[in-house]
């Protein structure tokens, strides 16, 4: 167990090493950091000055082991837009994200498997219909117009819950309603057809020979062979949650990382926002590996003797 | 609960050593005869598709024209709407219908090209990754699981602000980071068929690689992948149309349904349908079927 | 005494997509404590769903009906659901067929016995387990007590079919329903199962129905056999009276057209049944074998057919007087018996075809995920000549390296070490192309050796394209003619695989290796996944081949009816090497190396009331990633001694075709 865990560390540090090399390339040759710092007005000169003031003259691989190497040492840089230390944006920040992000998990993992479950008792029963239609309209809504649609319906037609801000519990329901329905259809189809595969095998055929009643067969025997699947993508939504935050906080107003990555592109700010799709991806690579462990752990078969 | 209802039913048809009379295609037709929801998409999708072709000559007025005087026009259906502008103006007194129409364009064609270029590199990396294995797939899975880290709406919108909005800016942005899907369900397939016997078979009789990956495997794959398709072209037209929403994706005066939201968004509380409308017709076109075989 | 279990009338109708399809009609039989009863029938015969519609264990919707359905005092038709959970692994157990997939493999042996007695016993869960070890001491597990801790996957589909049979006796059952218990098994595994069930049966009195493809399993182990075909029970009896003088047209063909040892001559063509076996989803009016029959006339096709009595303890069902059917030993296909100069004459002198020397291939196998890799040496150091005309076969286990050696002859592998030579040139330096002209093959499956994006047509035609060959008149006409050849109607041409019956695609896959005119077809288990009177007419059909187009075959296979008859000459393979070669005549009479005695012995003909030979292979197949030291095959022998564990034997020659890899040869003579 041990020596999987050790492996699946290594892996997410190769794959946290070329995640912030990819954003640090992009994120570079997109923009001219010079002429951002500037501001628009700015003389060539003036951009050639800054270009030197700032380093961003010297190679891209020595500016990137530069970033990478004050990264270790907890130097995440400074914000030209911000005039603050990365570090303190996000600690300041972060803490709205976080809640939006495990609040809108608990409405996809209650939602999503109540519904998955619950669909796949009866395929093509009244249920199942309701899941899939649900499914797909939670899909193909999109979560900004979603959004604006319950500020319209809640906070003004029948006004029982804030629109805007985030200074009190109520503040988060109806943002991380909207989060978390968007993930709902991934992790409802998922256990929908790992619920159906499952009472289909042959383990189940056993169980009912068995004698055991239909409750104990879904409960004792298949639902822990269903969630093997669900767990993985659940922490891939959690991914998506994050980064689905820019655009829930902004039509909330709330004080997050996702508003604070939308207002520093606005500002051309690259250090902030270099910074914050690394985390982001930093938070998704820990959670994988959390998953894969919870998984080894329910599933004898994928532990190492 | 009918457990094993689902077993029998799959055992039924191989009980006997049953012969299904029908050709692929035909069993095709008639699955799609018999599935509701894949004729409604097939209706939707060719109802927007045939909307942004021939805007020009669909729209009932010039989708720019500004005219002050006849501002937030309500819909139709209002009291106080007319049929001269059967869904309003907006703000500037532009029809409203004629921007939805013309909005439409944009959204298929950014929904078209990004799906395209992420299907062509998602289908190109699984295919490879799934006929060759070894170090090249364990690589292939290596990228993935990268780009699955990377939170790629944030980073979309940071590279099409960076670069410059533009609508070939967004095909590009959008097809680079929405390949994952094609790749897993290209590479799974390609391992299943790869390890099935007609590729042996293939070998056997002469085939070399390229032959077998488009001969044999590939046209295997079209069903899957068209569908993947179409479930991704609707996620790319609600990213773009989040993109446009934020400001960083389309830029005014073009009409682009998730702009046409944003512009309304100031309004909303006092003509909802500057909002509602244009998300209806995202919604509606994002209500696709097929939605269980997606991976 | 009234009898355990009776079934009379049963019929089930299940529901499909198309509407309602009857899977059993009129169905009807006994089985008492202590008795077995053996249903056997091919694929669609409805064998499963009449135990399906015993257990209570058919999906809603499902019409079962029946004038009597009883279990004791208990009338299965009218219990309610609640009953019938009661019943099922209490006074009813099934055995499924897939052991690997039939224990729930995230929980451990332990849980998965316990929770079975205590369900319905309501004992504490120390009783229980004491229960279960015991239980797992009785059908021959070691070490039972720390079995209880193992999961699923941490034992062998010998190992996890005794736990199954274990944890079915776990509330002493008054009845056991073995669904296909052993057909995933290897034939030695095969051979232990079936004496465990039939000693457990005697010992604790218990009504057993064994539901088998495999008239092998069947005619050993029961007391009574009903033979399905169509959902109907065609004939029924006694075993010994079914087997030795059976009535109906069905079971006599049946019966003709497994190879037996002995009964024909190697070569000669076994009695086939034409046509397939109808699909349940057929209208049917009369005798619903009436179309395959060869003594089928007008009075068949009018209205169905009683079961009648022939005496006692034997019925059938058919129209014909009992002394027309029993008149003449069959009046199907007269079957023609070898002439005694099957393969004979082949020059072992000449330039092997092909061959493979000193051949090596070794996989790295990952175990668990993220364990690192281990070498598997799934082929050891083989060499092996094939020579025009020959049939050789290669025989063994699962696992034992058969296919990956075929895979390497047909260049599809590359060996790690050695060399595989076609024609006396280095196949690893010939393209594709050169070695298709030579070599081709037919896989096992026929289901998936088919494109399925392709007609009939295209597929056989693609080697032609492949190669160039001709315009595309000339190709369409030699594939009209490979067609004919292999017994395919013409009108398929323009078909696609799943229009066609696995025997006819097995036929296609046929065409498409021999319209390149090859000199060598490598056959990889070419029956296997068929139903045994398609296999025969599929056997026929490549001895009629091999004859006209003079070609050298190379078989692979598990089953050694299959091999003597077809075979001119045997190798075979354990955990990746030789252990014995002999011609097919020599090696069947003369076995030498202890593992071949063992496969011989567990092949089951036949023979009513033969009973189960006693293989006594001791452990299970070892893991080819860890195999054992010395002679492979030491740890399972009982004439090991010290030498087969230290040095791994060579082959030895015994005589001029006769070669064998044992230190125990001298010993074995005496």
């Amino acid at each position: 167990m041990l020596k999987f865990i050790l492996k699946r560390l290594a892996l997410g540090l190769a794959v946290a090493f070329t995640v912030s090399l990819a954003t640090f390339l992009l994120l570079n040759l997109a923009a001219d950091p010079a002429a951002m710092v500037a501001g628009e007005d700015a003389t060539q000169d003036a951009i050639e000055q800054i270009r030197v003031q700032f380093g961003f003259d010297r190679p891209l691989y020595v500016r990137f082991f530069e970033w990478l190497g004050n990264l270790m040492t907890g130097d995440f840089g400074d914000s030209y837009y911000w005039k603050q230390p990365v570090f303190d944006l996000l600690i300041d920040r972060a803490p709205v994200t976080l809640t939006l992000a495990a609040g809108a998990l608990t409405v996809t993992v209650v939602v999503g498997l109540t519904l998955g479950v619950l669909a796949a008792l009866k395929p093509n029963g009244w249920l199942d219909r309701f899941a899939l239609s649900f499914g797909t309209a939670a899909q193909a809504i999109p979560n900004f117009w979603l959004g604006l649609i319950l500020i319209i319906l809640l906070g003004v037609m029948f006004p029982i819950l804030p629109v805007s801000g985030d200074t009190s519990w109520k503040h988060f329901v109806l943002p991380c309603l909207v989060l978390g329905t968007s993930s709902v259809p991934q992790v409802l189809r998922l256990t929908r057809t790992g619920m159906i595969e499952v009472l289909g095998s042959d383990y189940i055929r056993t169980a009912r020979a068995k004698g055991f009643r239909p409750r104990q067969i879904l409960f004792r025997h298949a639902l822990r062979n269903a969630l093997l699947p669900v767990v993985s993508v659940i922490t891939i939504q959690i991914g998506y949650k994050l980064g689905g935050s820019v655009i829930t906080e902004t039509v909330f107003a709330l004080n997050g990382l996702g508003r604070l990555a939308y207002e520093s592109i606005l500002g051309a700010d690259v250090p902030t926002v270099q910074m914050l799709v690394f985390f982001f991806a930093l938070i998704f690579i820990v959670l994988s590996i959390l998953g894969d462990i919870l998984n080894a752990w329910l599933d004898p078969r994928m532990r190492v003797e | 609960m009918n457990t094993t209802a689902n077993a029998v039913a799959q055992m039924a048809p191989k009980m006997a050593d049953d012969i299904i009379d029908l050709t692929p295609k035909e069993r095709m037709i008639k699955r799609a005869k018999g599935h509701l929801g894949f004729q409604f998409g097939a209706f939707i999708v060719i109802l927007f598709a045939l909307l942004s072709i021939f805007a020009p000559l669909v729209a009932p007025h010039d989708p720019y024209i500004q005219d002050l005087s006849n501002r937030l026009v309500p819909p139709v259906w209002n009291a106080e709407g007319s049929w001269a502008h059967i869904l309003g103006t907006d703000q500037l007194g532009r029809d409203y219908l004629s921007r939805l129409i013309y909005g439409a364009r944009i959204s298929m064609g950014v929904g078209f090209g990004a799906a395209t270029l992420g299907c062509i590199i998602g289908v190109s990396i699984g295919l490879i990754a799934g006929y060759m294995g070894g170090r090249i797939d364990q690589g292939a899975s290596f990228l993935l699981t990268c780009q699955l880290a990377l939170p790629s709406l944030l980073l979309a919108m940071a590279l099409v602000f960076f670069v410059g909005s533009s609508v070939a800016t967004l095909v590009v942005v959008l097809g680079v980071l929405h390949w994952q899907y094609y790749m897993v369900v290209t590479r799974t397939l390609t391992r299943q068929i790869r390890s099935l016997e007609y590729v042996s078979a293939a070998r056997s009789i002469g085939s070399n690689d390229r032959q077998v990956l488009f001969y044999e495997i590939l046209p295997n794959l079209f069903n899957q992948i068209i569908v993947v398709f179409s479930l991704e072209m609707a996620v790319v037209i609600i990213h773009e149309a989040s993109l446009s929403f934020l400001g960083v994706g389309v830029q005014p005066p073009t009409a682009s349904w998730g702009l046409m939201i944003a512009e309304g968004k100031t309004m909303m509380y006092f003509q909802p349908f500057l909002v509602t409308v244009p998300g209806v017709a995202l919604a509606g076109f994002g209500c696709k079927p097929a939605w269980r075989r997606y991976p | 005494m009234s009898a355990l279990l009776e079934v009379q009338d049963l019929s089930v109708t299940l529901k499909i997509a198309e509407g309602e399809m009857t899977a059993v009609r009129d169905v009807s039989f006994t089985v008492n404590r202590g008795e077995t009863l053996g249903i056997v029938g091919e694929s669609g015969s409805g064998k499963s769903v009449s135990s399906m519609a015993i257990m209570g264990l058919l999906p809603k919707g499902t019409r079962t009906e029946a004038t009597t359905l009883r279990l004791g005092d208990t009338d299965l038709l009218t219990a309610t659901e609640e009953q019938m959970a009661d019943l099922r692994g209490n006074k009813i157990a099934m055995i499924f067929q897939e052991p690997m997939t039939s224990l729930n493999p995230v929980y451990t042996i332990g849980r998965q016995m316990t929770e079975l007695m205590q369900l319905h016993k309501g004992v504490s869960g120390g009783a229980a387990r004491k229960r279960a070890v015991e239980l797992l001491e009785k059908v021959g597990i070691t070490a039972a007590e720390s079995r209880l801790s193992q999961y699923p996957h941490q034992l062998s589909g010998g190992l996890r079919q005794r736990v199954m049979i274990a944890m079915m006796l776990m509330n002493d059952p008054e009845l056991i329903i073995a669904d296909e218990p052993t057909t995933a098994l290897d034939v030695t595994i095969q051979a232990q199962i079936l004496n465990l069930l039939k000693d457990l049966q005697t010992e604790l009195n218990i009504g057993l129905i064994i539901i088998s493809h495999d008239m092998g399993v069947v005619a050993r182990v029961s007391d009574k056999i009903a033979v399905m075909y169509a959902g109907q029970v065609i004939e029924t009896g006694a075993v010994a009276d079914v087997l030795r003088a059976p009535v109906h047209p069905y079971t006599q063909g049946l019966l003709e057209s497994i190879p037996v040892p002995g009964q024909i001559e190697p070569g000669g063509e076994l009695g086939s049944i034409p046509g397939l076996v109808p699909s349940l989803k057929t209208n049917f009016k009369g005798c619903r074998f009436a179309n395959r029959c060869t003594r089928a006339h007008e009075a068949c096709q009018q209205g169905s057919v009683a079961l009648q009595s022939a005496s006692d303890s034997q019925a059938y069902r058919c129209v014909l007087p009992l002394a027309e059917l029993r008149d003449g030993t069959s009046s199907l296909a007269a079957r023609k018996t070898g002439d005694g100069s099957y393969g004979v004459g082949i020059d072992m002198a000449s330039k092997p075809l092909l061959s493979a020397n000193a051949a090596e291939c070794t996989f790295r196998v990952k175990q668990g995920m993220f364990s690192g890799a281990k070498p598997l040496r799934a082929v050891d150091n083989i060499s092996l000549d094939l020579r025009k005309g020959e049939v050789v076969a290669v025989v063994g286990e699962s696992g034992c390296g058969k296919s990956t050696l075929a895979r390497m002859l047909l260049g599809l592998q590359d060996p790690t070490a050695g060399q595989i030579s076609l024609d006396g040139k280095d196949i690893a330096t010939l393209s594709n192309m050169e070695k298709s002209r030579k070599l081709q093959s037919i896989f096992q499956d026929p289901y998936s050796s088919l494109n399925p994006r392709r007609t009939i047509g295209e597929i056989i035609r693609r080697p032609l394209k492949l190669h160039g060959v001709g315009s595309l008149a000339e190709q369409q006409a030699k594939v009209e003619a490979i067609m004919e050849r292999v017994g395919l109607p013409r009108n398929f041409y323009h078909n696609y695989p799943n229009q066609l019956s696995g025997g006819q695609r097995q036929r296609v896959a046929i065409a498409r290796a021999l319209i390149l005119n090859p000199e060598i077809v490598v056959c990889d288990e070419p029956t296997s996944a068929l139903d045994v009177s398609v296999q025969a007419q599929i056997l026929n059909l490549l001895l009629k081949l091999r004859a006209e187009m003079g070609l050298t075959y190379l078989l692979i296979t598990h089953d050694m009816a299959v091999v003597e008859h077809i075979a001119t000459r045997v190798v075979v393979m354990y955990l990746g090497r030789v252990v014995e070669v002999a011609d097919t005549r020599t090696l069947f009479s003369d076995p030498r190396h202890p593992y071949t005695r063992a496969l011989l012995k567990s092949v089951l003909t036949p023979e009513p009331g033969a009973g189960v030979p006693n293989v006594d292979l001791g452990t299970a197949y070892p893991n080819p990633i860890n195999p054992p030291t010395g002679c492979t095959f030491h740890p399972r022998c009982e004439l090991a001694s010290d030498i087969c564990k230290a040095k791994s034997p060579v082959l030895e020659a015994l005589s001029e075709t006769h070669q064998s890899a044992c230190h125990m040869l001298e010993k074995e003579l005496a």
